[in-house]
């Protein structure tokens, strides 16, 4: 007897179709589960088999294959528990197969027959979508990304009975209301607001131009200066997520099962925090089982590295991939795993490693441990900073005043006039942010008067500027000049992104 | 070349771990010859020394073939060596106490005609350190004086610098091998201190790495080859005082650049004053005491300052800011502050004065006030 069900498998952030074949034929006694299975895959067989007996249901003293095809990828995760269960039920005519046809299964098992939460369900569901399924039936503690599907039926249940009693009719099921709608109308704040911010005005601008045209952004200053603030805020004046950007950025949340039922959906523009301590693998992402990595948590969001000069090299050599591409490809045997990773690097570290440089009072390093604080980063990564600044200590007299600041509100106003503007200006192209601009998108766009012109011939000798610093400031430029609405870009505009190059 | 000279480059090569006077011990012996083929009981017995110091010079004693190659290595890579017992050894040099018994020089040693002037200081200096190097190294040099330092990053290099691009000599005391460079930051100014009739000195063999134990002797060299020694920034506890005690056994003009009370940069300098040194108050003050009457006519220092070229009339923001710019750095953002200016504006006004080399970033964010005209 030859039953199926279908299930899916997680590659990357992105599900693909397996089917759950069960046969059940005379012979040796045995449960035998094949088709490229990993450790997780194949322990479903004594989950599913003590589920079934404490549900009810013995299993018969026969041969029993379970194949998961196609049997050339790689499977892995516990989502294949209740689709096996389910098959092999329908084997055992507990359950008539023609149930079965057009319906989606995932979710792990308990010995009791519970079923319990797992990783990766979002991804999954849109995949059984596009697959054409109509039906899904998911783990209840996973309810939450199943709402946020639109255009399928999902339901969800707590025990492999249960499930049995919804697919042969006994017990009706109400489908899960779509949430997308309501999640994506939530209105939403940020917990860190540029409101919180006094003084700090250099890094505040710095931060809006960084936000406008999406430049990574290197903020540099003493210790207690509020550089990790200033990142934090950062996310709070892009603008808001679209439907496209939600879903993809909360995929990579399901595959990391950091996703609630109280919040299925990421709605809010990440922001992560790597420690100085991190791997270049725990950064990137990978693992014998590739998991995506900080790049692709902050996706469409702020990855913050503080201390950079504390990282290891590897680690931020391996950031340089990610941040050229906006995706990480992770091969594995046969598989290439990819992970999306279009994120804004904000980074910070100290002018020097006792942090009080250029206060000869107080800074106690020498030239050569300066040098060699600084020389930890390297050229090609400095490069990528588009943006460095200086971000100053601020007195307690600022921080009491009572001078109105602006708060992220009125700032994300302006970025996102700055981002239309763009959008309208790489219309009908591959990018669509200033910082994204190619020599060719910058000789097109980035056209200069006679007097700009020659204010950056003048510029470029003075600061010994290679090619690439030189196209730098243009993009950067660029952005000034969209924030101020201006069509060309001006003496100013040039002037303001040269500062903001802060001598690198 | 004669074997006695491979064998007084042998004893200057003992100059690496004994810091007493070899001259003596080579002469009580009865010349260098003589010292490399005694054996460690007679040393011990005939010239009094310490045990140490015998197993030190026997360890020292390497096969004469191999002496002979790197004598002539030496030669090929431009250094020659100089004993103290040749004509050109520098006569300051034999009046001090432990004078060395010779010297490894890559170029040129300093004119004995000529005055000389030591330029020494801090290494992690302030911009007004730089600014006084530089004035008194272009200054001093434009008089035709040999301005002597050790090449150090800071005061040093900067002082060595402008006296090179004043076009005039200058002569680097290093605390290695003559042909190490240390910092290897200042690898230009190395290269341009072995030419054109300046040059590298040291007591140390080529190839004699950097070490911190080789620095404080190099002082003494330092401070007697100079007439005069000018002091510009140096803390309560720097290596710059060391030079100044030895410049004051071996009877050298101490002068000292003042600084302010509330630099830390500058303690050692006042400390320096208030012990009885002299003032530095701009070139004259240095040539008056090298007894040199000058020969082009400059303006003091003041004058300098208070005198103003025409400008172009800036607009009134340039102006502000440009009165805000000091010697010590200040942040963008505490510039526009006190210019009443905004962050972007400053940002835009900067740019504009850096190209008209009024201000200069000193650091990423930092910026300062140029003062040309003390350089021209």
């Amino acid at each position: 007897m030859f039953c199926s069900v279908l299930s899916g498998g997680i590659r990357g952030i992105e599900s693909f179709p397996v089917n759950v074949e069960t046969d059940i034929s005379p012979g040796l006694p045995g449960f035998e589960i094949v088709g490229y299975v990993g450790g997780e895959v194949k322990e479903a067989k004594d989950r599913v088999r003590t589920a079934l007996k404490n549900s009810g249901y013995s299993l018969p003293v026969a041969r029993i294959t379970v194949n998961l095809s196609p049997g050339d990828i790689r499977k892995s995760g516990t989502a294949f528990d209740l689709p096996v269960a389910l098959s092999v039920l329908a084997c055992m005519k507990v359950i008539s197969a023609e149930k079965l046809e057009g319906i989606f299964a995932a979710g792990e098992l308990s010995l009791s027959g519970h079923v319990c939460s797992t990783k990766g369900i979002l991804p999954m569901i849109m995949m059984a979508k596009e697959a054409g399924v109509k039906r899904c039936i998911i783990p209840s503690s996973d309810s939450g990304e199943g709402s946020v599907v639109e255009d399928i039926d999902v339901f969800c249940v707590s025990s492999l009975s249960e499930a049995v009693e919804f697919v042969t009719g006994k017990k009706k099921i109400a489908p899960l209301e779509s949430r997308l709608c309501s999640e994506l109308g939530t209105p939403f704040d940020y917990e860190n607001d540029f409101s919180r911010i006094r003084g700090q005005r250099t890094a505040r601008r710095g931060a809006e131009i960084a936000a406008a045209g999406l430049h990574n952004i290197l903020m540099m200053g003493p210790p207690g200066a509020g550089k990790t603030l200033i990142a934090k805020c950062i996310p709070s004046i892009m603008p808001p997520m679209s439907e496209e950007e939600c879903l993809e950025v909360s995929a990579v949340y399901s595959v990391r099962g950091a996703l609630t039922k109280e919040e299925p959906l990421v709605i809010r523009r990440p922001f992560v925090s790597a420690h100085s301590s991190s791997t270049d693998i725990s950064l990137v992402g990978g693992g014998a089982i590739p998991r995506p990595g900080a790049v692709s948590l902050a996706h469409k969001g702020v990855l913050f590295l503080d201390e950079i000069p504390e990282f290891s090299r590897r680690a931020l050599e391996s950031l340089r991939q990610p941040l050229e591409d906006g995706v990480v490809h992770i091969t594995r045997n046969r598989d290439i795993c990819t992970f999306p990773a279009d994120f804004m690097l904000v980074a910070a570290m100290n002018p020097c490693p006792c942090g009080n440089y250029p206060d000869l009072n107080r800074c106690t390093c020498d030239s050569t441990k300066r040098a060699r604080y600084m020389s930890k980063i390297s050229g090609p990564f400095m490069d990528r900073m588009d943006i460095c600044i200086l971000a100053e200590r601020v007195s307690p007299f600022d921080i009491q005043s009572g001078d109105p600041v602006e708060d992220s509100k009125t700032i994300r106003e302006r970025v996102m006039t700055a981002h239309e503007i763009q959008k309208r200006r790489f219309a009908g192209l591959k990018i669509s942010f200033n910082s994204q601009m190619g020599n060719r998108e910058i000789e097109r766009f980035c056209r200069l008067g006679d007097k700009e012109l020659t204010l950056m011939k003048d510029l470029s000798s003075k600061h010994e500027m290679s090619a690439r610093t030189y196209y730098r400031i243009l993009r950067l430029a660029r952005t000034i000049a969209d924030l101020a609405g201006t069509e060309g870009i001006t003496e100013e505009a040039l002037c303001e992104a040269v500062r903001l190059k802060a001598g690198f | 070349m004669t074997d006695q000279r491979i064998y007084d480059y042998w004893a200057a090569t003992l100059q690496d771990g004994y810091i007493g006077n070899i001259i003596q011990i080579v002469e009580r012996a009865g010349g260098a010859r003589v010292l490399y083929e005694m054996s460690r009981q007679e040393m011990t017995k005939r010239l009094g020394i310490s045990e140490k110091l015998a197993a030190y010079i026997e360890d020292n004693r390497v096969p004469y073939e191999c002496l002979e190659k790197e004598y002539a290595r030496a030669g090929l890579a431009g250094i020659s060596y100089v004993n103290h017992t040749d004509r050109d050894f520098p006569e300051k040099l034999k009046n001090i106490p432990s004078c060395p018994y010779g010297l490894f020089v890559k170029g040129r040693l300093p004119d004995p005609l000529k005055p000389s002037v030591a330029l020494i200081g801090a290494r992690e200096c302030s911009e007004y350190g730089r600014l006084m190097a530089e004035y008194f190294g272009n200054r001093l040099a434009k008089e035709g004086v040999q301005i002597i330092s050790g090449m150090a990053w800071g005061i040093d290099g900067w002082a060595q610098k402008a006296a090179l691009d004043a076009g005039g000599r200058s002569f680097g005391v290093l605390g290695c091998g003559p042909d190490i460079v240390y910092p290897s930051a200042n690898r230009s100014l190395y290269n341009r201190l072995c030419e054109d009739g300046n040059g590298i000195i040291s007591e140390y063999a080529p190839q004699t790495p950097a070490r911190p134990r080789g620095f404080p002797p190099r002082n003494r060299i330092i401070s007697a080859l100079c007439d005069v020694l000018v002091v510009v920034e140096a803390r309560k506890k720097s290596g710059t005082l060391i030079t100044v005690d030895m410049a004051i056994d071996q009877g050298r003009t101490v002068m000292v650049v003042p600084g302010r009370l509330t630099d830390d940069l500058s303690a050692g300098c006042l400390n320096l004053l208030y012990q009885g040194a002299l003032v530095a108050t701009g070139v004259d003050a240095v040539l008056e005491q090298l007894n040199i009457k000058r020969q082009m006519s400059i303006s003091d220092i003041r004058e300098y300052k208070t005198e103003k070229e025409p400008e172009d009339l800036l607009p009134a923001e340039f102006m502000r800011i440009e009165e805000v710019l000091t010697l010590d750095p200040q942040s963008i953002g505490q510039i526009a502050s006190k210019a009443g200016v905004s962050e972007s504006e400053a940002m835009i006004i900067l740019t504009k004065l850096e190209l008209q080399g009024i201000s200069k970033e000193m650091f990423p964010g930092f910026f300062v006030k140029i003062i040309k005209k003390l350089l021209c």
